[in-house]
Parts: C-alpha cells; sequence; structure tokens
C-alpha cells in the first residue's frame, strides 16, 4: 500500500498544504518497505492532492485537511485518516498494527 | 469555570494564595479572575516554553472546535493548525526577540475541516520574577469578514458556496476536476441559484486562475451592443466610436470568459460566437486585422438549452461546443435543508456589512421559510434577509419583518404551488431579473399584460428586483 504523509519535522505536518515535505511509504502487511521523501516546491494544497492522486497513493495521513480537498481525495478513492498528531512513523506503524 | 488542570498548574509554579479560582487562564496569566477572557469572541490560549497549551478559552474552542480538555498540555501547533505553524510561527518569534506579535493573517484548519481565515496576534508571558515562562495567543475568526471582501472583489472560491445538501456537495467535490480541464462548461439553474458564483469558482481553482474572469449577461446588451462589447471596435467603426475599444474576447486572454444568459442571444450572434470558439479568432467591429486569445469559456442559463436546441432557438452546433462539461444547480425548493444554513449565513453577512448583532429569525419564520417556494431561490432568500434587517429592529427577526407582499402572497397562494405554477414563478423572475428596471418590457417578453404580470408577483410572492 502506497501511504502518504505530510510531515512538519518529524510529525504529521498540522495542515495540508503547508507542509514543505511529503513522506511516502510502500508498505507490504505491517511492513514498511520502501519511503522516500517528496520534496514540496511551493505547490498549493490542490496541486498537492492532484500530485498524490496521480502517483498511485492509497492512504493520505494527515493532520488538519479542509473538508472539501478530503472529500476530493475519498472521491479519488484514496483514504484519509485526518486529524492525526505525533511523530509521523510511530503514527504508521500504529496504523500498520491496527 | 474551572479549567485548571494538572499540566498547568505544573507549568505556572505556585498559585497565589488565596486568589479566588476561575477558569484555566487565569492559572496561566496568574490573574486573581478572568472572566472577560472566557466571554469574549476572540480565542486566547497560552502556552508554555515546549510550547504545549496550557489554557484556552471559551472563543478558542469555538473556533478551532477543539475542546480545552483535547487541547491542554497538547502542542500549539497541533490544535491551532496554522498555515504559518511551520514556517513562520508568531509565537517563535515573540518567545525568541520578546517582541509581540500584532494582527498577522494566517489560515486555520479547524477540526471538522472548516479552513479558516484569522488575525494573531502573541506576547510573551512572565512570572513575578520577571522570567519568561511561555507566550499568549490572541486570534480572531476573520472568515465573515474575508468572505465579504472577496464578494466585493468578486474572487470566489468554492468555500463561498454554502450549502450540504447532497448534489451540492456531489458539485463541489468535482469542481476542482471541472476546473482543472480546460474544457467549455455549461451551468444550467434556475435564477438566483448561483451560477455565477460556481463559474467564478471554476476559474479561481484552475491553472488559469491568475488570469482574468471576464464576466458578460448576454441578456443585459442588445445584440449591436452585446457584439460590439465582446468583439471591441476600431475608432471609426460607427458613430460615436472616438476611440479602440478591445472587446471582452480580448480582455479574457489566459484567463475565463463567462456568459451568462447564453439562451437570450440571436442566431445570428450564435453564429459569430461558435466561429470564435472553433478559431480562437475574431475581428473587432470596423477593423481589418485578425486578433487571437485565449481564453476558457464558461457559459450559463436559466433555461434549458437542449430544449431550445429542439425548438430551433438556440444552435446545435454550438450547444455540443458549450456543453462539454454540463453543471445543474438545483433550485432552492429542492434543497430546503440548506435553507437554515443560508439563513445564518445571510444573517451573519449583514450583521457585518450593517454592524448589527441579529441572532437568528423565529421559529415561526423558519417555518414560513421552509415552506416557501422560492421562485427567485437563494438571491431572493438574501433579499428577504436584506430586507428584515431594515424592519427589523430587535435581535430575532419575526413573522413582522417579513416583505408584507411574501406573506400576502403566501395566504392567497394557499398551501402548495403546482408545477406548473413553479415553473410559471421561476420564469416571471428570471424575465423580471433580466429587465430590472423595465416592468412594461418583461410584461411584453412574458406575454402578457402589466397588470397580468403584477397580479401573477402578487400571487407568487415575487419582489422586483
Amino acid at each position: 500500500m502506497k501511504i502518504a504523509i505530510p510531515l512538519f519535522k518529524k510529525r504529521v505536518s498540522p495542515h495540508f498544504g503547508s507542509s514543505s515535505r511529503i513522506l511516502l511509504l510502500e508498505t507490504k502487511g505491517t511492513e514498511i518497505c520502501q519511503e522516500t521523501i517528496w520534496d514540496l516546491g511551493g505547490e498549493g494544497p490542490i496541486e498537492i492532492a492532484r500530485r498524490l492522486v496521480a502517483l498511485g497513493v492509497e492512504k493520505l495521513i494527515c493532520g488538519g485537511i479542509p473538508s472539501h480537498y478530503k472529500d476530493w481525495l475519498i472521491r479519488k478513492g484514496i483514504t484519509v485518516v485526518d486529524n492525526q498528531r505525533g511523530v509521523a512513523r510511530e503514527i504508521v506503524r500504529q496504523l500498520l498494527r491496527d | 469555570m474551572k479549567r485548571t488542570t494538572a499540566q498547568n498548574e505544573k507549568d505556572t509554579g505556585p498559585r497565589i494564595e488565596n486568589a479566588p479560582m476561575s477558569c484555566s487562564i487565569t492559572s496561566a496569566l496568574r490573574a486573581p479572575c478572568c472572566t472577560i477572557l472566557e466571554s469574549i469572541s476572540d480565542g486566547v490560549f497560552t502556552i508554555d516554553l515546549e510550547k504545549r497549551v496550557t489554557s484556552f478559552n471559551r472563543a478558542a474552542e469555538i473556533i478551532t472546535g477543539f475542546n480545552s480538555s483535547e487541547a491542554i498540555g497538547q502542542y500549539c501547533f497541533d490544535l491551532f493548525r496554522a498555515n504559518i505553524c511551520e514556517k513562520r510561527c508568531a509565537m517563535d518569534e515573540t518567545l525568541a526577540t520578546g517582541q509581540p506579535k500584532v494582527n498577522l493573517s494566517a489560515l486555520i484548519i479547524s477540526k471538522s475541516g472548516i479552513l479558516k481565515p484569522i488575525s494573531i496576534s502573541t506576547a510573551i508571558l512572565k512570572n513575578e520574577q520577571n522570567d519568561i515562562i511561555g507566550g499568549v495567543e490572541t486570534f480572531r475568526d476573520l472568515s465573515e469578514l474575508e468572505k465579504l471582501k472577496r464578494q466585493l472583489a468578486e474572487r470566489y472560491t468554492h468555500e463561498d458556496i454554502v450549502g450540504r445538501h447532497p448534489r451540492m456537495k456531489e458539485i463541489l467535490s468535482f469542481l476542482p476536476d471541472i476546473a482543472e480541464s480546460e474544457s467549455a462548461v455549461l451551468i444550467e439553474g434556475p435564477t438566483g441559484s448561483g451560477k455565477e458564483l460556481i463559474a467564478r469558482a471554476i476559474h479561481h481553482l484552475s491553472p488559469r486562475k491568475e488570469g482574468p474572469f471576464i464576466a458578460v449577461n448576454c441578456a443585459a446588451l442588445p445584440e449591436t451592443l452585446l457584439e460590439s462589447e465582446l468583439f471591441g471596435y476600431t475608432k471609426g467603426a460607427f458613430t460615436g466610436a472616438m476611440r479602440d475599444k478591445p472587446g471582452r474576447f480580448f480582455l479574457a486572454d489566459k484567463g475565463t470568459l463567462f456568459l451568462d444568459e447564453i439562451s437570450s442571444t440571436s442566431m445570428t450572434f450564435q453564429a459569430d460566437l461558435l466561429r470564435v470558439l472553433q478559431d480562437g479568432e475574431f475581428t473587432p467591429l470596423g477593423g481589418t486585422r485578425t486578433l487571437k486569445a485565449d481564453f476558457r469559456v464558461i457559459t450559463a442559463t436559466n433555461l434549458q438549452l437542449k430544449k431550445l436546441v429542439e425548438d430551433g432557438e438556440f444552435r446545435e452546433d454550438l450547444y455540443y461546443r458549450l456543453n462539454v462539461v454540463k453543471i445543474d444547480l438545483p433550485a432552492l425548493r429542492e434543497r430546503k435543508d440548506d435553507i437554515p444554513i443560508l439563513i445564518e449565513h445571510f444573517i451573519r453577512k449583514f450583521n457585518i456589512l450593517k454592524d448589527r448583532s441579529v441572532q437568528g429569525v423565529a421559529p415561526e419564520v423558519l417555518s414560513f421559510l421552509l415552506g416557501y417556494p422560492f421562485p427567485g431561490n437563494i438571491r431572493q432568500l438574501e433579499n428577504i434577509i436584506e430586507y428584515a434587517f431594515i424592519t427589523c429592529k430587535g435581535d430575532v427577526i419575526g413573522m413582522g419583518h417579513l416583505p408584507r407582499d411574501l406573506i400576502e402572497a403566501e395566504e392567497d397562494r394557499g398551501p402548495l404551488l403546482s408545477a406548473n405554477e413553479t415553473e410559471e414563478a421561476e420564469k416571471i423572475q428570471a424575465i423580471l431579473d433580466q429587465y430590472p428596471r423595465n416592468r412594461p418590457e418583461a410584461a411584453k417578453a412574458l406575454g402578457m399584460s402589466r397588470t397580468t404580470l403584477w397580479r401573477k408577483m402578487k400571487k407568487y410572492g415575487i419582489m422586483a428586483p
């Protein structure tokens, strides 16, 4: 599964669209098998959302996200796990365990 | 109002003995009482030096959507969720320099996903020994003010489109896709249903958002004037053409051209428009040089264009060129669930515009409006609320504050309009919008006498625009 997490240092970014980096993970079962960082260059939230769809991301883990972007991503088949806070990798591991 | 926690007690040190306990802000600020902070409309929270929240007032709860028990002890950025938290944190600067920040603009995302513009001010907190123990941040929700500014500047986004009805939500969820494509868009919907709002939202979501949005109401101009407005003209093209004037096609270059009431155009104009859309080229009136413009076209109509094509009143080839993506906006009577939130929206708007503090409408007014067919749709509801702001001097809008002709029409009309009556009422409203200051012309366009028009307006509760 391809997972994306906008970052604020090592934590989940509290504001979708203002983050300068997005962590992209590829998981298999409960294991993280590949990870990359996508450095953003000032793209707005709609451009980021479109790129996530183009990249084939299946799950977005984020803090706050405006509801219209959330609805749009869901309609594109992406599962949005919002209102998350904490260290990004710990949250991913927790979600994979669950 | 006791909201103290172990967290803020730990961070703020020993309390002032015998000081009356009140809210958590009291303890954070070490003031004996701060009932005022709990009753003001500005959000206020305090943090310790680790940026963990030590107090969170009632307005902060309302604006962010997080209650104080969720907030206290958490990092401020995880709750505040502002677009400046990562790169330009105001509190970081204040804590580093000791200097307050005043009225910084930012956008936060509330717990339920609402994007809210706010203004922020920050200051440091010190204890009795003059040591810095944290910071205090105050913030004001500017959502309504910003909406009004956007309305004045006509820079609508899809946050300005009010509605929770499934059809409206579906339309909104498609807008980014529609905006991204370069396809022509046809918006159909009854008069006053927000067609231009949708067109502007598409433009501002599109890659052309930095370009111009040029709106033309085709019904408001006679055919010859419409041609000269769109194509432009050269000096001497006709009597009174004292200088070259660029047309709207030219002005819309790199942007979006919105043609409202496209159904009211003549077949000749439709043929000219089709040529421009096919070639992207046009020649100003009286000119010899062909100009090029790159614009996206969005059209709107309150009539069913397909039916006009079938009746031979609209060119089929133009219809298919305009109707690549079609948006059907529902009438307000089909989305009655949205009436209460639209009422709230307009009350908030007029409270700001008219510096009032109207709290809402009386239950009987809400019941009346929920049963009203609204031939003039959202615009009519807005007009009713605006009228009530004139007649209502108190906090709650009652039945006596509504336009009298509206109530009388309802009393005369009986419980419900038939489908034919509703259609007729909408048609009358649409024509009146086309001829806002010319009742005889409106009656002529409707094929009825002025007296009949007046009688039908009274019957359907239609107010003159």
